[in-house]
C-alpha cells in the first residue's frame, strides 16, 4: 500500500502552446513548395519553444530516411523528418555550441548540394593530383 | 575583378557551405529572420571585399584582444581573415615606414569607401601631443582618416564614450571619436571590452545591410536594446528580495542577486546576459561579481563599483559634512532663538511699562 | 560630453548631497531654535513631582483620540495612521532605501519582500488621495488649509508614485524614472525642515511640552 510520501509529485508540464501554430506554418509552406517550388525557413532559436513544444514537433514530424553530418566550421546536423521536404538543421561551432537551429521546407537544404564554383575549384585540384600521381604507376 | 568575401573564404580553403553556415549563424546572432541570412549570403558573395582600416589610439588593446584572442578559430577570426583588413598595427607583420606606406596606399585606393574601425579615445590636451605615432597626432590622424571613410565603427567604451582616459580627472583631455568626427555615420560598439560576437556581428550587419538601428547613444539596438537586469538569470532573486550581502556569504554561494554588492545591471545596456562571454561560457554576474556598467559612459566615475545603485555617488565625507551642517543649523537656531528672546523681553518690558503708566483702578466695593 | 544618464548622475550626486545638507541644517535650526527659546516661568504650585515625565507620557497618550472625540475624528485618525504606517514601511523596508541609509549613516537592517512594499505603496497612495479629498471638501479644513498643506502633500505623494513607476519600469526609460523619483525625494527632504513636515521630529517635543505644562497644573492630558 502506498503512503502519501511514496506518491511521486510531477510538476505540471508547460503546455505545447506554440507547436500547433508552427505545424500549421509548415503545412502552408509545404503547400507553397508543391505549388511554386518556394522554399521556407523557420528559425527555431528565435521562437519561445517549451520542451513540450519540441517534443510535440519531434513526435508529429517524426524521423526520415536521410541523416547528414556537415563537417565544416564545426559539426552541423541535417536530418530529414518523417515528412519529406521538412528538414531539421542544427549548426554547431567547433566547441560544440549550438549556433542556430531551423526547420527548412524545401526539396533539399541549400547548404547540401555542391556549389558550382567549389566543383570547378575541386576539379582543378583533382587534375593536379592525377597529374602528380601518374609517373609513380597506376 | 575584385575579390568578394566568398572568394576570401574559398582562398582560405573553405567551401560555399562554410560560407552559408557562417551567414546562417550570424543572422541568428543578429536576431534577424532566416530570409536575412539568404540576403546576407547574396550580398557578401557579390559585393567586393571591403577595405577595413583599423586604427588604435588611446587604448589598452583589450578590444582587439577580445576580438582575436580565442582558444579556437571562431567566426570572428574568420571574418577578419576574410575581409580586407588593410591596416592594423597590432595584427600586421609589417612595421615602421613600410606599414605606414601600406596604410596610406590602402586608404587612397579605397578612399570614400573603406570602413574605419577605431578603438581608443583621442586626447586633445597639449594640441594632441599625448598620443603621437609616426609624427602624427591621434586627433589629426583620425580627422584625416575619417574623411575617406564610408562609416566609422567606434569599438570599445574608450572610442565610444571616452572610457578610461576620459575618467576623472582626464589629464590628457581625452574625448570619444564622436566628438572629433561629426560628419560621418558612427556606430558605437561600447563595452570594456565589447563582446567579440557583438563586434563582428555589427561589422557583418553593416556590410550586408548598411547602418543598423541605433539607440540614443549611437549603439546598435540589436545588442544594446536591453539592460543586463532585464535579461539576468538572477532576476527572480532580485524580485524576491534575496540578495548577497558580502562576497562569499550564504547568499553569494546560493547565487542570489548582487544588487547590494554594487551591480549596475539595471542601468547598463549590453548583451552580456544573453550572449555571454567566451562563446557563451559565463558573464560577470554568473561568476559572482556585479556588473560594472562597462558599456555605459563615465562608468568609472559613478561612485564606485561596489557602491550599490541607490547610494550617493559623491565622495564627500558623510560624517564631517553632515556634522558641519548640523552645527551650522544649531548656530543659526541659537541665533534665531536669541533674536526671538530679545524680542520677547522687549515686548514684556513694553507691556510692563504700559501697565505701570495706567491710572489706578477704581475700588469695585463702591458698587 | 552630455550623456543619457546626466539627470540620474545629478540626482545621485550633487542633488543628493545638497538635499541632505539642507535637511540636516534646517532640522537642527528649527529644533535648536525652538528648544533654546525662553518659556514663561510658571509661578503656580506644581501639582506633580516630575512634570516632564508626564510630558513623555503625553507623547503616547495622544497617539489615540480620547473617547469624547472619537465619534468625530476616529475615522480620519485611522486613515492617517494607515498612511503613516505604510509610508514608514515603504521608506524603511525597501532594500534600495536601506542601502542608501547605510551609505549615509552606516546603519542597516533586513529588508522586506518587494511584494509587501508594493502593496504598502498602493495603500499609502490611496490613503493620501482620500486625505486630500477630505481636506478639500471638509467645511473647516478647506478654509484653514494653506500652501504648505497642499505642497507638502504633493511632495510626499510624488516620490511614492514615481518610486512605483521606476521599480516596475512604467512610463519611460528606467534611468529617467529613477532620476525623477530620486529628485522628487530630494525635494521632499529639502522642504521638510521648513514646512509642516518637520512634525516628523518636532511632534515629540510639542506633545511633551504640552503634557509637561498641563500636568504641572494638574490637568489630565
Amino acid at each position: 500500500m502506498k503512503t502519501l510520501d511514496a506518491i511521486p509529485i510531477r510538476p505540471a508540464p508547460s503546455p505545447a502552446a506554440n507547436a500547433p501554430a508552427l505545424l500549421q506554418e509548415i503545412v502552408a509552406a509545404l503547400d507553397a513548395l508543391l505549388l511554386s517550388g518556394r522554399r521556407h525557413c523557420i528559425d527555431l532559436g528565435s521562437l519561445p519553444l517549451s520542451p513540450a513544444d519540441r517534443d510535440m514537433l519531434r513526435e508529429i514530424l517524426g524521423t526520415g530516411e536521410v541523416h547528414m553530418e556537415l563537417a565544416t566550421l564545426g559539426t552541423s546536423r541535417i536530418d530529414e523528418t518523417g515528412v519529406p521536404g521538412v528538414w531539421w538543421v542544427r549548426h554547431s561551432s567547433e566547441d560544440g555550441i549550438l549556433l542556430t537551429e531551423s526547420l527548412e521546407v524545401c526539396h533539399v537544404p541549400e547548404i547540401v548540394p555542391a556549389d558550382t564554383t567549389d566543383i570547378a575549384v575541386g576539379l582543378q585540384r583533382l587534375r593536379q593530383r592525377i597529374a602528380v600521381g601518374e609517373p609513380g604507376g597506376h | 575583378m575584385e575579390d568578394t568575401i566568398l572568394d576570401a573564404f574559398r582562398k582560405n580553403g573553405l567551401s560555399r557551405r562554410a560560407f552559408l553556415k557562417f551567414c546562417a549563424a550570424t543572422a541568428s546572432l543578429l536576431a534577424l529572420p532566416p530570409a536575412a541570412a539568404a540576403a546576407m549570403a547574396e550580398k557578401l558573395a557579390s559585393a567586393p571585399r571591403p577595405t577595413v582600416i583599423y586604427l588604435s589610439y588611446q587604448e589598452c588593446t583589450g578590444c582587439l584582444e577580445s576580438m582575436t584572442r580565442s582558444f579556437s578559430p571562431t567566426i570572428e577570426h574568420l571574418l577578419f581573415n576574410n575581409i580586407s583588413l588593410a591596416f592594423n598595427d597590432t595584427l600586421q607583420a609589417a612595421a615602421g615606414e613600410a606599414a605606414e606606406a601600406a596604410r596610406k596606399e590602402a586608404m587612397r585606393k579605397a578612399w570614400g569607401k573603406y570602413i574605419l574601425i577605431v578603438d581608443g579615445a583621442v586626447p586633445m590636451g597639449a594640441g594632441g601631443a599625448y598620443c603621437v605615432a609616426a609624427g602624427q597626432s591621434a586627433v589629426d590622424d583620425l580627422r584625416h582618416a575619417a574623411q575617406g571613410a564610408a562609416a566609422i565603427i567606434a569599438v570599445g567604451t574608450c572610442a565610444a564614450f571616452g572610457g578610461v582616459p576620459y575618467a576623472a580627472p582626464n589629464p590628457t583631455g581625452a574625448v570619444p571619436v564622436s566628438e572629433v568626427v561629426r560628419d560621418r555615420p558612427i556606430i558605437n560598439v561600447s563595452g570594456c571590452p565589447p563582446i567579440p560576437e557583438v563586434m563582428t556581428g555589427v561589422v557583418v550587419y553593416y556590410l550586408s545591410f548598411g547602418m543598423p538601428a541605433l539607440d540614443r547613444q549611437g549603439r546598435p539596438l540589436t545588442f544594446y536594446g536591453n539592460t543586463i537586469h532585464d535579461r539576468c538569470y538572477r532576476r527572480p532573486f532580485y524580485d524576491e528580495g534575496r540578495f548577497a550581502h558580502t562576497f562569499d556569504d550564504e547568499g553569494a554561494r546560493n547565487g542570489w542577486c548582487l544588487y547590494e554588492l554594487g551591480c549596475k545591471g539595471p542601468v547598463t545596456y549590453n548583451a552580456c546576459a544573453t550572449l555571454k562571454w567566451n562563446q557563451g561560457t559565463s558573464f560577470p554576474i554568473q561568476s559572482g561579481h556585479g556588473c560594472l556598467g562597462c558599456s555605459e559612459p563615465d562608468f568609472w566615475d559613478k561612485g564606485g563599483f561596489y557602491r550599490p545603485l541607490p547610494a550617493a555617488t559623491g565622495h564627500w565625507p558623510r560624517g564631517e559634512v553632515l556634522g558641519g551642517a548640523a552645527l551650522g543649523g544649531a548656530v543659526v537656531g541659537v541665533g534665531a532663538a536669541a533674536l526671538a528672546r530679545s524680542r520677547q523681553q522687549a515686548s514684556a518690558a513694553k507691556g510692563a511699562k504700559e501697565v505701570n503708566s495706567l491710572p489706578p483702578k477704581e475700588d469695585s466695593h463702591e458698587h | 560630453m552630455s550623456t543619457e544618464t546626466d539627470l540620474l548622475d545629478f540626482a545621485r550626486g550633487p542633488a543628493l548631497e545638497a538635499a541632505l545638507i539642507i535637511l540636516v541644517f534646517g532640522m537642527f535650526w528649527r529644533l535648536v531654535g525652538v528648544l533654546v527659546l525662553r518659556r514663561p516661568r510658571d509661578l503656580s504650585e506644581p501639582r506633580v513631582r516630575h512634570a516632564w515625565l508626564e510630558g513623555i507620557r503625553t507623547i503616547f497618550t495622544r497617539m489615540w483620540p480620547r473617547r469624547e472625540f472619537r465619534p468625530r475624528i476616529l475615522h480620519w485618525e485611522a486613515v492617517s495612521y494607515v498612511f503613516h504606517f505604510s509610508l514608514a514601511l515603504v521608506i524603511l523596508g525597501l532594500v534600495p532605501h536601506i542601502l542608501l541609509i547605510r551609505d549615509i549613516t552606516g546603519l542597516s537592517w533586513p529588508g522586506l519582500p518587494t511584494g509587501v512594499i508594493t502593496f504598502a505603496t498602493g495603500v499609502a497612495l490611496i490613503s493620501l488621495l482620500a486625505l486630500l479629498a477630505h481636506r478639500a471638501t471638509h467645511p473647516v479644513l478647506r478654509r484653514i488649509s494653506n500652501f504648505d498643506d497642499y505642497f507638502s502633500w504633493l511632495l510626499v505623494f510624488t516620490p511614492l508614485l514615481t518610486g512605483l513607476m521606476a521599480y516596475y519600469h512604467l512610463g519611460g526609460r528606467y534611468e529617467d524614472l529613477l532620476a525623477v523619483h530620486m529628485l522628487s525625494a530630494e525635494l521632499l527632504l529639502a522642504w521638510l525642515p521648513f514646512s509642516k513636515l518637520a512634525h516628523t521630529v518636532l511632534f515629540l517635543f510639542s506633545r511633551s511640552v504640552t503634557g509637561t505644562i498641563y500636568s504641572r497644573r494638574g490637568a489630565q492630558t
